[in-house]
């Protein structure tokens, strides 16, 4: 019975999926601040590396989660639908997406708080922003200008959380 | 209606075939029960009706077309499907779920809630109360039953149903069995009904086709099958005793007795005497008002003073005319009398089925065999 599941599956290539999930796991791993040294001699300093480094970061948890809520959908839900004309796009539209959307919706949670405290990490390499006060704070040794900056960026975590909690509730009803 | 050619199916990275070589034909109007042992290749057959699995050989028409000239999606949106795990839409209402095919075909609204409406009502569940309830706050029984209703939203002509009363206990199978042969008395689909209970095939089927490894042991009618079954294999399969097992085949309404006479259970027990002593009965069914069966009176009850509400026995289950003598010799066993009251669908009594009635039912077939 679950044999049938990789035919009707629109991940219809299994080991692709994988290995992009490996690869974005891999990066997540590398330091944020080791990410954008990297950056630089690639893409200058600036915004430019700050929006690479951080599409990088965000990829994994909305992958990852996009994939575990596509992936552990009742095998039996989607033969019902296949079985019952419905085609592919149907399918993916009416019972897949549906189905995962509070998952795919927590990794998008994951990515937009986990990028705010990298943007923080951005100024350093000259993308401007919150993170400015923090690292200026930590050079002049300014201890009020680090607080005004991680709380200020922490609020902003918390509010995006927040906000995005709310979307969820009100698309998932 | 169906009719499947030398039929083969192997599965890739597969031994033996799944199918083999199968031949069936399935008249309109009929309901075909595929039979036998896990793994034999029934859901296979089942699949390949829908073209959710294309045989490696052999061709398969519906309504004589063949089934490969016809666009699978179009295909499958004429044929009821119920799989064997309900896979009901965890995300959608009741009404919804039913919706599904009718959607699909763009039926205007007003159609399609009233056809939600009317096909909770033929599945015995209240429109008013689970049309907006999600699967989840349904029982595995109500489950099914949305599972049937969804598949015949759109009317098709052809119904697969794949062990559907499968994950019930007991009690709860016998009562959709009898409410589904009801139903299909009235609507006169051609079905395929795969089960792995030769009693529920017995009970269900128009045909039955035993199968046995992929391959088809014998195609023949319940009665044949029984009274002629083609080898051990179908013997084993049968299993216990073939006698009682044909109770299965008779409807209770076929071989019932006329009711006993009824007396309200408002009335004094002197009316159920003079009922008793008038009419040469030794039973008297005591009814609600409005018809109800509430209990039974034996004329040692009756010679009680009083009324009758006070002096009758209770009747804690009854049977309708759909179902079948062996389900009334169970609830005579339950209940421990030599006979069991048939009501009908309001639950007014229309017959009685005693001892007497199992024994010439038996009696009968034994003298055809
Ligand atoms: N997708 C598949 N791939 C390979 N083998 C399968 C697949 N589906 C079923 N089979 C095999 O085919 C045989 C028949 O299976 P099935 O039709 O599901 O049997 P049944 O419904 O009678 O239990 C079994 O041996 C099963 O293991
Ligand atoms: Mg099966």
């Amino acid at each position: 019975m679950f044999l049938h599941q990789g035919k009707i599956s629109f991940l219809w290539n299994d080991r692709a999926a994988r290995m992009i999930l490996a690869v974005t796991g891999t990066i997540m791993t590398i330091p944020s601040i080791a990410m954008f040294a990297f950056l630089i001699p690639l893409f200058g300093i600036g915004i430019a590396p700050a929006l690479v480094g951080l599409t990088l970061y965000c990829l994994l948890p909305i992958l990852r989660n996009t994939y575990t809520g596509l992936k552990n959908i009742d095998p039996a839900v989607l033969l019902a639908a296949q079985g019952m004309g419905m085609g592919e796009a149907k399918i993916l539209w009416r019972i897949k997406l549906p189905l995962a959307f509070m998952v795919i919706m927590a990794g998008i949670r994951t990515a937009v708080v986990m990028g705010v405290g990298i943007t923080a990490v951005a100024a350093y390499i000259g993308a401007g922003g919150l993170g400015q006060f923090i690292f200026r704070g930590i050079s002049r040794a300014n201890d009020k200008m680090v607080l005004t900056g991680a709380i200020f960026v922490a609020i902003l975590a918390i509010l995006l959380d927040y906000g995005l909690g709310w979307v969820e509730r009100k698309l998932g009803t | 209606m169906i009719k499947l050619e030398h039929v083969t199916k192997v599965y890739k990275k597969s031994e033996g075939p799944a199918v083999a070589d199968l031949n069936l034909h399935i008249g309109k109007g009929e309901v075909c029960v595929l039979v036998g042992p896990s793994g034999c290749g029934k859901t296979t057959t089942m699949k390949m009706i829908n073209r959710l699995i294309e045989p490696t050989s052999g061709t398969i028409f519906v309504d004589g077309q063949n089934i490969m000239d016809v666009n699978p999606i179009e295909l499958r949106r004429n044929i009821g499907y119920v799989i064997q795990e309900i896979g009901l839409f965890p995300h959608m209402t009741i009404a919804e779920n039913i919706a599904t095919v009718p959607l699909e075909k763009k039926w205007p609204r007003d159609k399609i809630r009233a056809r939600v409406d009317e096909l909770l009502q033929l599945v015995g569940l209240d429109p008013n109360i689970y049309r907006q309830r999600k699967p989840r706050d349904l029982s595995g029984g109500q489950r099914q039953r949305v599972g049937v209703a969804r598949a015949m939203a759109a009317d098709p002509p052809v119904l697969l149903m794949d062990e559907p009363f499968g994950a019930l206990d007991p009690i709860n199978r016998g009562k959709l069995q009898n409410e589904f042969l009801r139903i299909q008395k009235k609507i006169q689909k051609t079905i395929v009904f795969v089960t792995h209970d030769i009693d529920e095939a017995i009970k269900m089927g128009t045909k039955i086709a035993i199968m046995r490894q992929g391959k088809l042991v014998q195609y023949d009618t319940p009665e044949n099958i029984l009274n002629a079954p083609a080898s051990n294999f179908v013997i084993n399969l049968i299993g216990g005793n073939r006698t009682i097992k044909q109770l299965n085949l008779i409807r209770v309404g076929e071989m019932m007795k006329e009711a006993p006479p009824v007396v309200e259970l408002s009335a004094p027990t002197v009316k159920a005497r003079e009922l008793l002593a008038a009419r040469g009965k030794d039973l008297l069914f005591a009814v609600e008002k409005d018809g109800r069966l509430a209990g039974y009176l034996s004329p040692q009850n009756a010679r009680e003073e009083g009324q009758v509400a006070d002096v009758m026995q209770e009747i804690p289950n009854s049977i309708t005319p759909d179902a079948t003598l062996n389900d009334a010799l169970s609830e005579m066993l339950a209940f421990g009398k030599g006979f069991v009251c048939v009501v009908d669908e309001g639950g007014k009594p229309v017959g009685l089925v005693t001892l007497g009635t199992l024994m010439k039912a038996v009696g009968g077939n034994d003298n055809n065999s």
